[in-house]
């Protein structure tokens, strides 16, 4: 049976490979044979077992994700905001005890984290009928980015948020 | 009275190079929502890895044979390298984990660009492993980790709930008020628990054992600083647990910045705390991230049959020395990219429970083996414990993943 | 070589650790070479390098694993084992045989750099 032409191509580059990388030769060194048209055929198979393999697990990811997010989902950036929140107010308060660079450093630390919460809460694609309570949340987590950018005048809005979770846990 | 003074450092090394950026984050958060309810799992991890690095430690000692050239033997070549490459992912993502770390927590102290801080990471830890002798590192960096002690202190003077924290050590079905939190609770429960136990521990420690030229009279001290050390670097995250359950379950807040956990400690002891526990941080995760890219290499070099060791001339072990160089870059680059620190070493933790029981088999089987230990094989408690603790991170295996996608990521 | 009176090949020797006559490590014993004897198989020689294991490793892995690392394998001669134990102890050092090339060069790149 004729070796179809990509596989003797394969074997033309292997063998030019083995040139270009071979160590220089003694006597007990010797080098083993490029790859058989069998070995090739078998790689060929897994590689495409891979990546269909792959591609599933991908298509299944992209499944779950884009299925409209429900309660339980919902909640988990409102708790981290609720804790951001949390954590925002202990700060302020804490400030006295924590060096100013310290503050201000690990304040920007927490702004970043609550906007990327945010952005979690904002991209998601909710059930309906939890319409109303992502824009709650969302307008909460606004708030509060606002706050930990610097805004001392706007309180973290950590009771509203706690309420918010409280009513998706239910 | 320099074997006293051996043992004595032996031991507080162990003690500071208890806790990383993972297991900081697991305690204090698994004590914020759960209080003392998993300090049984605290008390079981902390049995677990003593009683495997001991074992380890005992083959280093006695026939001066790292881990990973015996999973090789006893696992073959194909489950071997399996092993080598999950645990060398694992051991990339903590390192890079600790790596963004130090530079976090340098940030808090100079307010420099973190990503410039990143790079100036890197250059020290190099310098570190490059300079100095693998008993100057241990030192250093497991003395330095006593400073987080700080959060021992801290606890004590929050005045805890001691009884409800003694009731934590035992096991029991946890009190949650929705099945989800239970699921939780168990995802937190095997999350602490390989967090306690992670693989390049024992890869180090053994390792270690062979570096400081480790002979068989040598056994007895392996065991004191193990039992003793570990014990007393287990009280350490017992102080973390509490940590979480007095101060930050009070305050709604569930610690995911190394920031706050320091904060907690300003808030109770004021700045000098806070920069202690800074200091001790410091220390704790660059020690953690030099452990796990001397683990990769110790790990390449054992698998592959190269020359290895820190005591050994950088040019008589190249490409050791070149492993653990890559590993450094490798795992700054992985920070480079802005991922979370806090995130990545939260998912290395929960895969590399999967890792375990392959790392601690080969061990078990060899330590067990009277005709390559001699007198210096198991007894009937390190095999009982052996087998025991075996069978449970096997079970914390299989259900780690399952776990991680029901609780969306150990979020809940 | 002290002979012992049985030998398990794939327990004691395949996947084992090589030290050479200075003590140092110079690879494992990655697959074994038999030849032709009076009264059946007879182990020839031991085979460390990549060509030797890359043949343990499913194909696409094997073929990758070409690609990557060659597939040089150094063959020692059997007569080379003077010891067997939890390591092959060898006779000759890994210069005399072939083995340990690569770190001997990297190691000649390192001893550029300060206090190496």
């Amino acid at each position: 049976m004729p070796v179809p032409r990509a596989m003797r191509a394969a074997q033309r580059a292997c063998g030019l490979l083995n040139r270009v990388m071979s160590v220089r030769r003694t006597p007990s060194a010797s080098h083993r044979e490029c790859a058989t048209p069998g070995e090739t055929r078998k790689a060929v198979h897994q590689a495409i077992g891979c990546v269909l393999a792959l591609a599933l697990l991908g298509a299944a990811a992209l499944a779950i994700s884009r299925r409209p997010a429900g309660a339980d989902e919902l909640r988990l950036p409102i708790a981290e905001l609720r804790s951001q929140s949390a954590e925002l107010e202990l700060l302020r308060a804490q400030s006295a005890a924590a060096s100013p660079r310290f503050a201000q450093v690990h304040a920007q630390h927490l702004a970043k984290a609550i906007d990327a919460s945010r952005d979690e809460l904002n991209a998601m694609q909710v059930e309906p009928a939890l319409g109303e309570v992502r824009t709650a949340a969302s307008a909460l987590a606004s708030q509060l980015a606002a706050a930990a950018h610097g805004a001392a005048d706007q309180a973290a809005p950590t009771a509203a948020l706690k309420a918010l979770e409280r009513s998706l846990q239910r | 009275m320099a074997q006293f003074a051996e043992i004595f450092l032996g031991i507080l090394t162990a003690m500071g190079g208890f806790v990383e950026i993972g297991e900081l984050t697991f305690t204090l958060n698994g004590g914020t929502r759960f209080a003392y309810q998993l300090l049984w799992v605290n008390l079981l991890g902390t049995i677990g890895i003593i009683v495997y690095c001991e074992m380890a430690g005992r083959v280093a000692a006695v026939k001066h044979r790292a881990v990973f050239s015996l999973i090789r033997e006893r696992a073959g070549f194909s489950a071997g390298l399996l092993t080598l490459v999950a645990s060398a992912i694992v051991n990339l993502l903590t390192c890079s984990a600790e790596i963004g770390g130090v530079a976090l927590l340098w940030q808090l102290v100079s307010g420099a660009p973190y990503r410039v801080l990143l790079l100036l990471a890197l250059l020290f830890l190099v310098l570190v492993v490059w300079l100095l002798s693998f008993q100057s590192i241990e030192r250093i960096f497991g003395l330095g980790g006593l400073l987080m002690i700080v959060f021992g202190i801290a606890l004590v003077h929050l005045g805890p709930d001691w009884r409800a924290l003694a009731a934590g050590f035992v096991p029991r079905w946890p009190q949650t008020s929705h099945p989800r939190d239970t699921l939780l609770y168990f995802y937190f429960a095997v999350a602490l628990m390989s967090s306690i136990m992670l693989p390049y521990e024992t890869y180090f420690y053994a390792s270690g054992g062979i570096e400081d030229k480790w002979k068989p009279s040598d056994v007895g001290l392996n065991r004191l600083v193990v039992i003793v050390g570990f014990t007393l670097g287990g009280l350490l995250s017992v102080a973390l647990v509490g940590m979480g359950a007095e101060f930050f379950a009070a305050k709604d807040v569930e610690p995911q910045l190394p920031g706050t956990a320091a904060l907690g400690v300003a808030a109770t002891l004021g700045q000098w705390g806070l920069f202690a526990a800074l200091l001790g941080m410091f220390f704790a995760f660059g020690g953690a991230a030099i452990e796990t890219a001397l683990a990769s290499a110790y790990n390449l070099a054992q698998f592959a049959g190269w020359p290895w060791g820190k005591h050994r001339r950088k040019r008589d072990a190249g490409r050791f020395t070149l492993s653990w160089l890559a590993v450094f870059v490798l795992a700054t680059i992985v920070v480079q990219t802005g991922v979370d620190p806090v995130s990545v070493v939260e998912y290395s933790i929960v895969f590399s429970v999967v890792v375990l029981p392959f790392t601690y088999f080969p061990v078990l089987m060899v330590a067990k083996d009277k005709s390559i230990m001699g007198e210096h094989a198991n007894g009937w408690l390190s095999n009982t414990l052996g087998w025991f603790y075996l069978v449970a991170i096997t079970l914390a295996a299989l259900a780690a993943i399952p776990l991680f996608l029901l609780t969306h990521g150990g979020r809940g | 070589m002290k002979q012992p009176r049985s030998l398990d090949l794939l327990r004691e020797v395949l996947d084992h650790e090589v030290v050479d006559a200075e003590d140092v490590s110079c690879g494992m014993v990655d697959d074994l070479a038999f030849g032709r004897g009076q009264d059946g198989p007879v182990l020839d020689a031991l085979l460390v390098g990549p060509g030797a294991w890359g043949p343990r490793l499913p194909a696409l892995l094997r073929l990758a694993a070409g690609r990557l690392v060659g597939r040089a394998v150094v063959r020692i001669p059997w007569h080379e084992v003077i010891e067997i134990s939890e390591v092959i102890r060898l006779r000759s050092t890994a210069a005399e045989l072939g083995l340990g090339r690569l770190d001997r060069k990297v190691g000649r790149w390192l001893a550029k750099l300060p206090m190496s």
